[in-house]
């Protein structure tokens, strides 16, 4: 047995080494993203949308673009492993990813003492580009998107009385309901109650009988598709007659499916771009042809949007400095002003956060449709 | 010669890695050098859970909380006052909080003791509990301090997490952590503690009976462990640079188990080697995520499958390596070279032990009743009954195992009904056990020298650093001196550097005693010592009680089937029969007692020879 | 609180605490004959809900063929597991049995996230069990809902009455008391150990079957929260004793419930509640609610 175990061990080590390949005339992208562990189902989506980019640019400059993709197992010890990892072996011009903003805060840290540029794809949490040098982001951040869901709520819709239901035990959702209570209030609007669950939960009928016992008229709930699909489902078995606004990280094609019936009339905030959009920009109509030739079973999503995204805005970026070196494609990723991305015209903020559009979806007939736009008064 | 020889080897390879870790910047690229922090910090962590689980065996799983402790602590320590400010969106901070600033060591060494004093705090009631449940605590403990976390925003930000702690965990920082770790405990477990340690894992009840405060012994590892918890998890965080409660949950306690138990479970040197291991192996699997392209053929990069290959080799080393990398041995400069191969006592009072209406009673069965007799300086008494007289249940009494249910015991003329075995094993008084209980991964004299720290004075503490307070040394020494003549009273120094479990069943006999002996008895209980022994064997034991008496001063209680030993060695008999003591008297007097035959053959059993 | 609310949370308790105990009756029947936490048991039972998810929704065959189907494919992967991961393991030191335990686990969670992908799957439930019930005093009731307690204690019944009124269940019993002497009695050991396995896996595919309808979706990471919870209600009954899991399960259920009921403003504690409880039961009764007493043996 011992001998088989080395002779892997021996092959295993051959294989290793079969992989290290240098060509100077690259540009090296890295991509540190969750492939696995709890959050590997947004990192696959974004995976894929930089990957659809890069197969439709695979030259930038001229030069021909490498995708270096390491998995950082939704962990952060591994997120920052997986960031030094990118930039001291295989030496990458610039770095994208990544979805949940704890691990791109891991990550980010070693990048900027690098001096490595990495553009987040959904990571939303403000303190991530917070005295960041090298980090910017394609997504739009939380104070902006809850203040988006409240202001839809209490002046599109004219409702006056809501209630939260929080994952306590997540950052994302934290901050977004924080957000959300702040500017709903500010408005003159009323927080009846507000309820909270732990990540992993599945049981949410405690929290509902208590909601329904409180009467709000829209429940505010920042949660991730998989368990927000659940609670509608729960609510709907539970009889309950308030409508529920969500954010961007209910934007999952899977979210029909998943709540069936129970999700209609479900609404939720997100990045300006729907497969149901009416009028799509030229990147966004690019976007959505190609991927449905790649992937015809399955609808692309925000996520995947941004992930294509991100390499759109790393490709003119290197584009305007006219080289890839990191320190320029830094500055030249400050500038970046009104860029047409697949989710609306891009701008990077004094923060290095995006300035872009938010757009409301909703659920009607079972599919998602694209509502419109919508500005928040913050 | 052969220490100093060691001592030389281990300063140099002490130096020479310094050296290396010095010009580690220049030489390795900043994803080694991360590589080498974490695998100090996890050392870190695997030799604290090590120290609790593997030396003094409580199965915890909560080492994960004990690392969010550190981690946090030290995080609010180090962190600037504008950074918090601009940190806590949720919520506002306290502002107790807000202007506390501290150097990084210091806030590593509050870190630790503060995870320390949780420990201490989850240890009082939870050490009761032993095996699985324990583990099963302390993991709800684990999670209810994450939860806490999670849900105290104004403490610690909530979900959110802190961020930009700076980076203070350097190459020199981690190890020179570990270093000072490595010392502390292998000082400790060098030292006579360190046996005491493990004779709590191995056995706890003859630990008990070697005068161990068994339960004040396992609080101190778990405090030290989660000490070293805490201190892990702050070199953590300072590492990352950012922390949330997510990073404690359970899957990390796992991941130090995995270190401890790949490297081996009790082995120092395992603990280290399963971190470089584990470490290592899972940032060298991601090529197997990486596209590979062998000549023609080329294989796309699939997600997940680092994890795969890792859990199977996780599998497979646990299925040909069981006892994990190192089993229980440590790492000894002396594999590269070839081998080459005491007593006084004051003046006593007459009556040594005086059992007044002793009764025991579990439930409603009584195992004794009114029990009453004396024993006298320097006699040698026998019990003896039939099977379920209560023999073993008043040994039990005597030696603290069990509290009376009624009744006086005085020993020495003081009370000592309700002390606990160790407290009885300090005021003078000593036992074996009917099934011999050594502790059977220790070495003989290591067996005989834990016996001996019920009578040193030197505190726990001062094992941690023994170059400071040297009378851990001089007072190891002077015992190990001891132990060795014990050995050699008892012939069995022949065997003084093997594994107890070793020897040959009449030599465990004699070195149970001897174990007893270390504690300097001037009381020793013997249950059954000739039980197993063939006729010769008895004969010489029969020698060895009488030897015992003369040699040691001991006034010697001993329960035995054997009624030739009985007969021959004992100056007077008691009787139990179903609890109750039914006879006394010289031996002539029991042999010719009616109430005793009857007793026995009531029983079944025959008069002469064994009855059990 | 008002009565018909309280129903309401009841039901509901009642509901989630079987599936708990349900999946805690697989920890403890391995547990007490093997004295192994089987820390992969959480992800047999997702094996399980997989299973019926691609017999039912991807291939589209009838429910009870799928269910069927399931519950074999996830007893083969039980037995497969102890046969590869924890048989070779029987003599050596538990610990090693428990990370090899880690070992399946951490390899079964992977494995699915390779084969099934991250993403959460959806899983349609079968119209008729979803029809609300709707009585006079407000209480809504879906059949689902009282279809999961009843299987739940159906199954556990079974399993009492093979336990003590069968002979491979006084086989199993007497595994559990004294391993070697029940060897010599003639009794094939491992045959028993792995009935034990398979009808442990058993429970947990119907286990999996019924939080695939009640919650539904599956996910690679899906028995991670659901396995340590059924641990702690196994510890909570006393590990190794059957009506100790389904007990343990059923308080924990409803602590998780009650607790958010009857403390809204704390709802983010509520695990804290159930960690506390379990502790302050196990200081009281160290050993669980119908757990063995242990006795030092001097």
């Amino acid at each position: 047995m011992r001998k088989i175990l080395g002779l892997a061990l021996a092959l295993v080590l051959v294989f290793s080494c079969a992989c290290f390949a240098a060509d100077d005339d690259v540009i090296k992208v890295g991509i540190f993203n969750c492939l696995t562990g709890q959050n590997a189902f947004g990192g696959q989506l974004e995976l894929e949308g930089t990957q659809l980019a890069h197969t439709l640019n695979p030259e930038i400059l001229g030069k021909k673009v490498e995708l270096i993709i390491v998995d950082n197992k939704s962990d952060k010890v591994e997120a920052a492993n997986a960031v030094t990892r990118l930039i001291e072996n295989d030496k990458v011009n610039a770095i994208i990813g990544t979805y949940g903003s704890s691990l791109a805060m891991a990550g980010g840290e070693v990048a900027e003492k690098a001096g490595i540029p990495v553009i987040g794809t959904s990571c939303t949490n403000p303190l991530v580009t917070l005295d960041k040098k090298f980090y910017f982001r394609v997504c739009f951040i939380d104070p902006f998107q809850g203040a988006g869901a409240a202001t839809y709520a209490f002046k599109n819709l004219g409702l006056k009385k809501a209630a939260l239901l929080i994952d306590v035990a997540n950052d994302y959702s934290t901050g977004l309901g924080k957000f959300f209570r702040q500017s709903y209030e500010k408005m003159g609007g009323e927080i009846v109650a507000t309820l909270r669950y732990n990540s992993g939960d599945i049981d949410f009928t405690a929290q509902l009988t208590e909601l329904i016992k409180a009467d709000p008229d829209i429940v505010f709930l920042p949660a991730y598709f998989a368990e927000g699909a659940i609670v509608l489902k729960q609510a709907k078995e539970l009889g309950a007659k308030f409508r529920f606004i969500g954010a961007d990280a209910m934007d999952n094609p899977e979210i029909v499916t998943l709540g069936g019936d129970a999700v209609e009339g479900f609404m939720h905030t997100t990045f300006a771009y729907d497969p149901s959009m009416p009028e799509m920009n030229e990147v966004a109509k690019q976007f959505t042809e190609e991927w449905n030739k790649i992937h015809p079973d399955k609808a692309p999503n925000v996520n995947c949007a941004l992930g294509y995204d991100c390499y759109i805005m790393l490709k003119d970026a290197i584009e305007r400095a006219g080289s890839a070196d990191p320190a320029k494609i830094r500055d030249a990723l400050e500038t970046v002003k009104d860029l047409p991305t697949v989710t609306g015209m891009t701008t990077i903020n004094a923060t290095h956060d995006a300035e872009k559009d938010m757009g409301i979806v909703e659920i009607r007939d079972g599919k998602k449709q694209f509502i419109g736009i919508v500005k928040p008064e913050v | 010669m052969q220490r100093v020889r060691n001592l030389i080897l281990t300063i140099v390879a002490v130096v020479l890695f310094a050296v290396f870790l010095d010009k580690a910047p220049e030489i390795l690229n900043g994803y080694w050098q991360r590589i080498l922090n974490l695998i100090a910090i996890n050392a870190i962590l695997a030799l604290s859970l090590n120290l609790i689980y593997g030396m003094t065996g409580m199965f915890s799983l909560g080492h994960a909380g004990f690392m969010a402790i550190g981690a946090y602590v030290s995080a609010l320590l180090v962190l600037t006052p504008a950074q918090k400010n601009s940190m806590w969106i949720l919520e506002d901070i306290y502002p107790f909080l807000l202007n506390l600033n501290t150097p990084f060591i210091i806030s590593l060494i509050i870190a630790g003791i503060i995870a320390a004093f949780f420990g201490l705090l989850v240890a009082l009631p939870v050490l009761r509990l032993g095996g699985d449940y324990l583990g099963i605590a302390t993991l709800g403990f684990a999670e209810i301090i994450r939860i806490l976390i999670t849900n105290t925003p104004r403490l610690t930000n909530g979900s959110l997490g802190l961020k930009g702690i700076p980076a203070h965990t350097t190459l020199f920082m981690s190890w020179g952590c570990l270093a000072v770790v490595l010392i502390c405990m292998v000082s400790m477990l060098r030292s006579n503690f360190g046996g005491v340690l493990r004779a709590v894992r191995d056995d706890e009840v003859a630990a008990k009976m070697m005068g161990i405060n068994t339960f004040k012994t396992k609080v101190i590892a778990f405090t030290l462990g989660c000490f070293g918890g805490g201190l892990g998890g702050a070199l953590m965080g300072n590492l990352i640079t950012t922390i949330d409660p997510k990073m404690f949950m359970i899957t990390q306690t796992y991941n130090i188990l995995m270190i401890i138990v790949v490297g081996g479970l009790g082995s120092v040197t395992g603990s280290i080697i399963g971190s470089v291991l584990v470490t290592t192996m899972l940032e060298w699997l991601r090529f197997v995520e990486n596209p590979i392209t062998i000549g023609s053929i080329n294989i796309p990069g699939i997600p997940g499958m680092r994890m795969v290959i890792f859990s199977l080799l996780l599998i497979i080393v646990i299925i040909f390596r069981r006892e994990g990398i190192m089993g229980m041995r440590e790492f000894s400069w002396n594999i590269f070279f070839p081998k080459n191969r005491s007593k006084q006592i004051k003046s006593k009072p007459e009556t040594v032990l005086e059992l007044e209406n002793v009764s025991l009673q579990f439930g409603g069965l009584s195992a004794i009743s009114d029990l009453s007799f004396k024993i006298k300086h320097l006699e040698i008494v026998g019990l003896i009954g039939p099977n379920g007289a209560g023999k073993t249940s008043a040994f039990n009494v005597i030696s603290g195992f069990y509290k009376p249910t009624s009744g006086k015991i005085k020993f020495l003329g003081k009370s000592i009904g309700g002390l606990s075995p160790h407290e009885v094993c300090k005021a003078g008084m000593s036992r074996t056990f009917q099934n011999i209980r050594l502790f059977a991964n220790e070495t003989v004299l290591q067996n005989v020298m834990i016996g001996a720290r019920v009578r040193q004075k030197y505190h726990w503490w001062q094992s941690l650093l023994p170059f400071i307070f040297t009378d851990v040394i001089t007072e190891d020494a002077a015992e190990k001196a001891r132990a060795l003549d014990l050995l050699d009273q008892l012939s069995l120094d022949e065997f003084a550097n093997e594994k107890a479990s070793s020897l040959p069943y009449g030599a465990q006999r004699r070195l149970e005693i001897a174990r007893a002996l270390a504690t300097r008895p001037q009381f020793l209980l013997l249950d059954e010592p000739a039980a197993g022994m063939n006729p010769q064997e008895s004969a010489e034991l029969m020698n060895f009680i009488r030897r015992l008496r003369d040699e040691f001063n001991l006034t010697i209680l001993l329960i035995e089937h054997d009624m030739k030993v009985v007969m021959n060695v004992c100056d007077y008999i008691h009787v139990l029969d179903q609890g109750v003591h039914i006879a006394e008297g010289t031996p002539d007097e029991i042999k010719s007692n009616p109430k005793v035959i009857e007793a026995y053959l009531g029983a079944g059993a025959s008069s002469e020879g064994s009855v059990a | 609180m008002e009565l018909n609310i309280f129903i309401q949370h009841f039901v509901n308790a009642l509901s989630l605490g079987s599936l708990y105990g349900l999946i805690a009756v697989g920890y403890t029947m391995v547990y007490g004959i093997l004295r192994l936490i089987n820390f992969a048991h959480g992800d047999i039972f997702m094996l399980g809900a997989y299973f019926v998810y691609f017999s039912t929704i991807v291939y589209k065959l009838p429910w009870a063929v799928g269910v069927i189907l399931a519950i074999i494919g996830t007893t083969v992967c039980g037995l497969l597991v102890d046969r590869i991961a924890y048989k070779p393991l029987r003599e050596a030191p538990r610990i090693s049995a428990l990370i090899s335990a880690i070992g399946v686990s951490f390899f079964i969670e992977n494995f699915a996230v390779v084969v099934f992908t991250g993403m959460p799957r959806p899983v349609v439930q079968p119209p008729i069990l979803m029809k609300p019930i709707e009585f006079s005093n407000g209480v809504r009731l879906i059949p689902l809902g009282i279809l999961v307690p009843v299987v739940s204690f159906v199954l556990v019944g079974c399993l009492l009455w093979l336990l003590y009124k069968t002979k491979p269940g006084l086989a199993m019993r007497a595994i559990s008391f004294d391993i070697e002497t029940t060897r010599m009695m003639g009794v094939s050991v491992n045959k028993i150990i792995a009935l034990a396995f398979g009808l442990g896996s058993a429970l947990a595919a119907v286990a999996g079957i019924m939080w695939a309808l009640r919650y539904p979706r599956v996910e690679p990471f899906m028995g991670m929260t659901p396995g340590i919870k059924a641990f702690i209600a196994a510890v909570f009954g006393g590990i190794g004793s059957v009506p100790g899991a389904m007990i343990g399960g059923l308080i924990l259920g409803f602590v998780e419930i009650m607790s958010v009921a009857f403390f809204p403003a704390l709802s983010g504690y509520k695990d804290a509640f159930a960690f506390l409880l379990l502790i302050l039961i196990l200081l009281f009764m160290p050993t669980g609610i119908l757990g063995e007493k242990l006795e030092d043996k001097i």
